[in-house]
């Protein structure tokens, strides 16, 4: 069937288009060129004075795994708040800070997000992320191993293993687990925790390994550099939510000597000491510091007021934050020889004077780096607040006059003690269809996703444009995913599955011989157990596909 | 499906899933000699995984033997009536699971597992307060201290101390006949694991009944602070000794066993040792090991929570998911006289059978082993994950979900298939 989107105004980034008025085309679910003249047009949608993009993408959102199920198991008080209920298409469910996989696909979908991608999927842990993925509807997904506080990984760096071995344990790891990236979560940290350390900077040793986390960092970035895997590290670097962690994220940076990174949730890592609360924002170095890093990028992690839970495998940093609880409970959990985890409500209050000053660094840093392409629009969902609230994240950015008025509300002192103020930038759609499309779709090394040239996936959006971007954001008029109407002024019309992305690094099998031999003589499952295979993955999608995407990374390290 | 040894299978018959064991595949399945199973395992493969001759009966209506489709279709006619429907029992796997609460969001039933009391006990406490807790592989290689609380945990748990306790070489914890096991309370009578080397383990004797005072006692002591009023007749000093202990210890674990809990409000007493385990880690490094996930009731419960957003002993009888998990326990709505309808699912223990179903109609998805139910209106044999089917069964920590693969085949159906049938026959597709 052919589909024509005649006449929108289109952005689309990759191609350099920003508002150019045209038609798009689909054709059994991807987008085809203009077919020659006289073809026939099965269905012709008039999108005259409609904002077309392609689906957009989260490249870092919390959406499936142990801690979320932890964090739904811990909030049915959260969860009665908002009930789902089932639909001829859709299933029962409910919402807010946790919400069911069912209904995360279709909030998603309804949004016009067409891709989420889970941040932290620890590998021990990998088949619960894959089925609760599986069962997420509608959008697709992929998901990030999490590596460097796990012990294979710590002993080889202990015992100097050549960084071939190492590279092969990375490919391996992401070829077992199906995962498209890697991230290190407080590199070295959550190993240091369960030797009872609270605490490991960049350049303090494991007390047990004696490796640190700027070794974990460097070597890791460089792995994934090696092996070609499109993503960089994806960091959470040390030192969380610590106030003076500015320094320690600056310093991770140039730790990782030009090798391409990903800092993840910058925001919570931006903080200084100054001031009579001792502390104070240093966005404006951090911003400065990626404007300048060309290999560096960084997902915000912008909070919103209101409850929500934050989930991280963080588990020394969680332990720390638990104190701060709202309500005032935690869940943390040392996992597997492999990783951790923490689960902790918060409620951010604009009258909070640290809560409020969160929020407007976050703002900063998203106004004050130059560059779209290398900064992400995150909650990091739902750490920073659920991600229905981007609507509302993307009026901030667009609309200062908006944005003052919600500064003028937020504590008095975190207000004169932020920039942002005085910062008179505002986003554009070419902006924000550059962050939310264009940009994670490069940065993950999805050819075929975050644009709308033929080849691409046909996940579009159609947006009616509105003096109020919020609005706009909400309800699209039209998602497309694979050609087919999935949702309409924020109804879902239609259900499907959608597809897995992951990289294949290729690696020496040999590697399998010792870890083998590890889980054998330390673990408590064994390694054939442990891996996912192609086939098991595909019989986790509900019937989307398993999409391998190419290992190539240009030039060398910056 | 085959005769040669099916290795690296893992058991699903308590919920360490053990995967180590060597198997002997058909015509019946078993533990091969020395294949590394414990007595239970042993006999559940003999029982749950026997051969069915092709003239067996597999499924029954009021008793009397017919076709398995004839079955299907009884059920099928009696789902379709039912105003009130429960789906109890749910011992099953991730697969069996989703097919279940997608049926039940169609017909609008409550789901209830037959553990459910054991996981309310914890359930209750990580909903008021959280905790701090571990895993299998971390009990592994770092406890130095293990202590057992209220339970010899072995009866439910039979390879606990094998895998997890006493092993070779754990990476930083110490050796086998270093590490310190203490039991405090558990029940009278049974007989305690002994180290490789037949150390006993240290005994704290807790009278019957006065477990929570001294999980409240322990977490007194831990703290620094006996509450006022604290009984003279409970071994104060030798708690004292464990307080300090743990204290000591570089990786303390405390274990306990939710099913073993079994008087009123024993979550007060889970809450003593979390809290307990909480002071601990202000200054050193200690964790909780709350055991659980037999009969399937970890992989029922983590999928429930993802689809629906909430815990089993939730309705679905209102279009959307409600938690309520006082008014919805299986005893409590019979006793009630609320449900008109019963599909209840067992597929890992014979011995775990379903309640009187007094006036709903029972049907009752039995694994092989289970007699025939005479209160059932439909008894349907069914292929247990791991033996005839595939599946996923999340393990006693809630971390690991392992791969149950299937190893003979009898012609049974899977849960999956069967409620995928009964969807299909309400007009809808599944999930
Ligand atoms: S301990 Fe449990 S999982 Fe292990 S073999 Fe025995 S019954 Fe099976
Ligand atoms: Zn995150």
């Amino acid at each position: 069937m052919l589909t024509r989107l005649k006449g929108g105004k289109i952005y689309d980034p990759t191609r350099g288009l920003a508002g150019t008025v045209g038609d798009i085309y689909m054709r059994d679910g991807w987008i085809v060129a203009a077919p020659a003249a006289g073809t026939r047009i099965d269905q012709d949608i008039d999108v005259t004075g409609r904002v077309v993009m392609a689906g957009a993408i989260d490249m870092h959102t919390h959406i499936g795994g142990g801690k979320v199920n932890i964090a739904r198991n811990m909030l049915p008080e959260d969860h009665r708040g908002d009930p789902v209920y089932h639909t001829e298409l859709c299933r029962a469910g409910c919402g807010h800070v946790a919400p069911s996989t069912l209904t995360t696909g279709y909030r998603y979908a309804a949004m016009g997000y067409t891709a989420c991608f889970e941040p932290a999927m620890l590998p021990t842990n990998a088949r619960q992320a894959h089925l609760e993925m599986g069962d997420t509807p509608i959008v697709d997904k992929g998901a990030y191993a999490m590596l460097g506080s796990d012990d294979f990984l710590l002993r080889m760096m202990r015992d100097g293993a050549d960084q071939q071995r190492i590279n092969d344990y990375v490919a391996w790891t992401i070829c077992s687990t199906q995962a498209l990236g890697l991230k290190v979560v407080n590199p070295g940290g959550i190993s240091e925790f369960k030797f009872n350390g609270r605490k490991l900077d960049l350049d303090q040793e494991n007390s047990h390994y004696h490796v640190t986390p700027r070794q974990i960092v460097h070597t890791l970035a460089r792995s994934l550099h090696e092996l070609k895997v499109p993503h960089p590290l994806h960091v959470h670097a040390s030192n969380l939510g610590v106030p003076g962690n500015f320094q320690t994220t600056l310093d991770t940076m140039v730790g990782a000597e030009g090798y391409p990174i990903h800092l993840t949730h910058i925001q919570f890592h931006s903080y200084g000491t100054e001031g009579d609360r001792k502390f104070s924002s240093q966005a404006a170095l951090i911003a400065e510091a990626i404007n300048r890093q060309k290999n560096v990028s960084a997902d915000v992690g912008q909070i919103m007021f209101g409850q929500t839970v934050t989930a991280s495998g963080d588990s020394m940093s969680q332990h720390r934050n638990a104190a701060y609880g709202s309500p005032r409970k935690s869940v943390v959990m040392d996992i597997e020889c492999d990783a951790g985890c923490g689960v902790v409500p918060f409620k951010y209050k604009d009258k909070n004077f640290v809560n409020a000053l969160q929020w407007a660094i976050g703002l900063e840093i998203f106004l004050l780096v130059d560059d779209p392409w290398r900064i992400f629009l995150t909650t990091d969902h739902p750490n920073g607040a659920p991600f229905t609230s981007y609507p509302h994240l993307i009026r901030l950015l667009m609309d200062k006059s908006f944005r003052r008025d919600a500064l003028a509300q937020i504590h008095p002192d975190a207000a004169t003690m932020s920039t942002l103020g005085s910062i008179d930038r505002e986003y554009t759609l070419n902006d924000i269809a550059i962050m939310t499309r264009s940009a994670p779709a490069k940065i993950l090394g999805l050819t075929d996703c975050g644009h709308l040239a033929p080849g691409a996936r046909a996940d579009v959006v159609v947006y009616r444009e509105d003096a109020n971007p919020e609005v706009m954001f909400t309800a699209p008029e039209y998602v497309f995913k694979n050609g087919t109407v999935v949702a309409r002024d924020g109804e879902i019309v239609a259900v499907m599955w959608g597809d897995v992305h992951a990289v294949k690094p290729q690696f020496d099998r040999a590697i399998e011989k010792p870890l083998a031999d590890y889980f054998e003589r330390h673990l408590t499952q064994r390694l054939g157990n442990f891996r996912i295979s192609d086939d098991e993955v595909r019989g986790l999608t509900n019937g989307g596909e398993l999409r391998v995407h190419a290992c190539q990374r240009d030039g060398s390290p910056t | 499906m085959t005769t040669a040894p099916l290795i690296d299978q893992a058991c699903p018959f308590c919920g360490l899933a053990c995967d180590d064991l060597v198997l002997q595949g058909g015509p019946d399945l078993a533990v091969r000699a020395g294949g590394g199973a414990c007595p239970r395992a042993t006999r559940l493969y003999a029982q749950v995984g026997a051969t069915l001759q092709d003239a067996d009966a597999r499924a029954w209506i009021a008793g009397a033997p017919v076709p398995v489709e004839t079955a299907v279709q009884e059920a099928a006619r009696l789902l379709g009536r039912a105003q009130a429907p429960l789906f109890g029992g749910l011992s099953t796997d991730v697969h069996g699971m989703r097919s279940l609460v997608a049926l039940a969001d169609r017909c609008g039933a409550v789901l209830d597992h037959m553990n459910a009391d054991g996981k309310l006990r914890n359930l209750r406490t990580v909903q008021d307060a959280g905790w701090i807790t571990t895993t299998l592989s971390e009990v592994r290689n770092r406890a130095d201290v293990v202590v057992c609380f209220g339970s010899d945990v072995r009866t439910r748990f039979p390879r606990f101390f094998e895998r997890c306790v006493w092993v070779d070489e754990p990476m930083f914890a110490p050796q086998a006949e270093e590490r310190e096991v203490i039991f405090i309370g558990a029940p009278p009578g049974v007989e305690l694991p002994r180290s490789p080397a037949g150390r006993m383990p240290q005994v704290i004797d807790i009278p019957a009944g006065r477990l929570p005072e001294a999980a409240a006692m322990l977490r007194g002591l831990i703290g620094g602070s006996l509450p006022a009023g604290t009984a003279t007749d409970l071994p104060l000093e030798a708690l004292r000794a464990v307080a300090a202990r743990l204290h000591a210890a570089r990786y303390g674990v405390v274990v306990w066993v939710a099913a073993d809990m079994d008087w009123p409000h024993a979550e007060l007493c889970v809450q003593s040792l979390t809290a307990a385990i909480g002071v601990l880690n202000q200054t050193t490094r200690a964790a909780g090991l709350p055991l659980g996930g037999s009969d399937g009731d970890f992989s029922a419960d983590a999928v429930m929570l993802w689809q629906t957003g909430y815990p089993y002993r939730s309705s679905l009888a209102t279009g959307t998911a409600r938690y309520e998990p006082v008014m919805n326990a299986t005893a409590a709505l019979l006793a009630r006289d609320e449900i008109d309808f019963m599909l209840w699912t067992g597929s890992f223990d014979p011995e775990r059978r379903p309640p009187d179903p007094g006036r709903a109609a029972l049907v009752a998805l039995t694994c092989v082993g289970t007699p025939l139910l005479p209160d059932a209106a439909v008894q349907i044999q069914i292929a247990t994950p791991g033996v005839d089917a595939a599946g996923y069964f999340f393990r006693a920590d809630k971390v690991v979900a392992l791969p149950l693969r299937p190893m003979i085949d009898r012609q049974l159906p899977s849960v999956a298939q069967l409620a995928s049938r009964w969807l299909t026959g309400l007009g809808v597709a599944a999930c």
